[in-house]
């Protein structure tokens, strides 16, 4: 019983708070699927959100200047493509919370991730290193290779016993290997 | 003073590439009554710039020798190969880029 009284005292303070809430308004803008006789209770958000009714017409009028302005287009139409970041700079910038000089709108995630890694990701050192997993001392060499110099060595090794010989190396702050096992024969040369 | 090193610096299209010979015992300190002895510091530079450098253990081969290339130099620079030994021994050699 208790719990049926919590529940509606719950649905009013939720009702309440709906009606002093001063965005609810903005609920009208959105398409909302139909759900039986009402309408859904749709909860994504990380997605593909509700559609805005404003959308039809924002796409119907870039189609219109598309098809009266072709390539101009990019310069002349009522929302010019090419300064496109431009135009939307100032409301990126205020819905994440940052300066107007500090946004900037590119491609998706993924092109902006590799473009942010050619920029910006350059690696200074690169440290090359050689084991051998059954010597005794497993770490038979480091190497520090500086910015212009091939990471590509040779030198040579001892080995107690057949083993893998690892070639393990830094790059940046990942570590990558590669492993060949390398026979050792009693009397030279054989298999 | 240990003996000196054998390096030869050759240009490879732009690159200076670089290799050496050291005369050393590297003994790893597995065998009976013969402690570890073995180079562990390897620096290489061209006019004064480092272009390698290296931590060496016991396990590289007797006599080691270290092949390398680098960019940004030219004939006429000065190669220099110094290493340093677990004794605390040292061996400094230079050459000139062919």
């Amino acid at each position: 019983m208790s719990d049926a009284l919590d529940l509606t005292a719950a649905e009013a303070d939720a009702r309440a708070r709906d009606a002093a809430d001063a965005l609810a308004s903005f609920r009208d803008e959105f398409l909302i699927p139909p759900h039986g006789d009402g309408e859904q209770t749709y909860l994504c958000g990380n997605s593909l959100g509700l559609q805005p009714r404003a959308t039809r017409q924002a796409l119907l009028d870039e189609l219109d200047d598309w098809g009266s302005l072709a390539v101009e287009a990019h310069f002349r139409g009522r929302h010019p493509w090419m300064p496109y970041h431009a135009e939307v700079r100032e409301h990126l910038a205020e819905l994440v919370g940052a300066q107007a000089g500090e946004v900037v709108a590119m491609n998706s995630l993924t092109a902006n991730l590799h473009l942010m890694m050619v920029s910006f990701y350059r690696p200074t050192a690169q440290r090359p290193a050689i084991l051998i997993e059954k010597n005794p001392n497993m770490l038979a060499a480091v190497f520090d290779i500086p910015p212009g110099t091939e990471p590509a060595l040779s030198t040579r090794v001892k080995m107690g016993q057949t083993s893998r010989v690892i070639a393990l190396v830094k790059a940046g702050d990942k570590y990558y290997y590669s492993a060949k096992e390398v026979k050792v024969t009693l009397g030279g040369c054989g298999g | 003073m240990p003996d000196p090193m054998k390096i030869r610096a050759t240009m490879a299209g732009d690159k200076v590439e670089v290799k050496v010979l050291m005369a050393h015992e590297m003994e790893t300190g597995q065998r009976k009554g013969h402690p570890a002895w073995f180079i562990q510091n390897v620096s290489a530079t061209c006019n004064g710039r480092t272009v390698l450098s290296a931590q060496w253990g016991p396990a590289v081969s007797k006599n080691p020798f270290l092949a390398f290339r680098f960019q940004g130099g030219k004939p006429g620079d000065k190669i220099v190969i110094h290493w340093v030994d677990n004794h605390g021994e040292s061996r400094t050699d230079e050459t000139t880029v062919a």
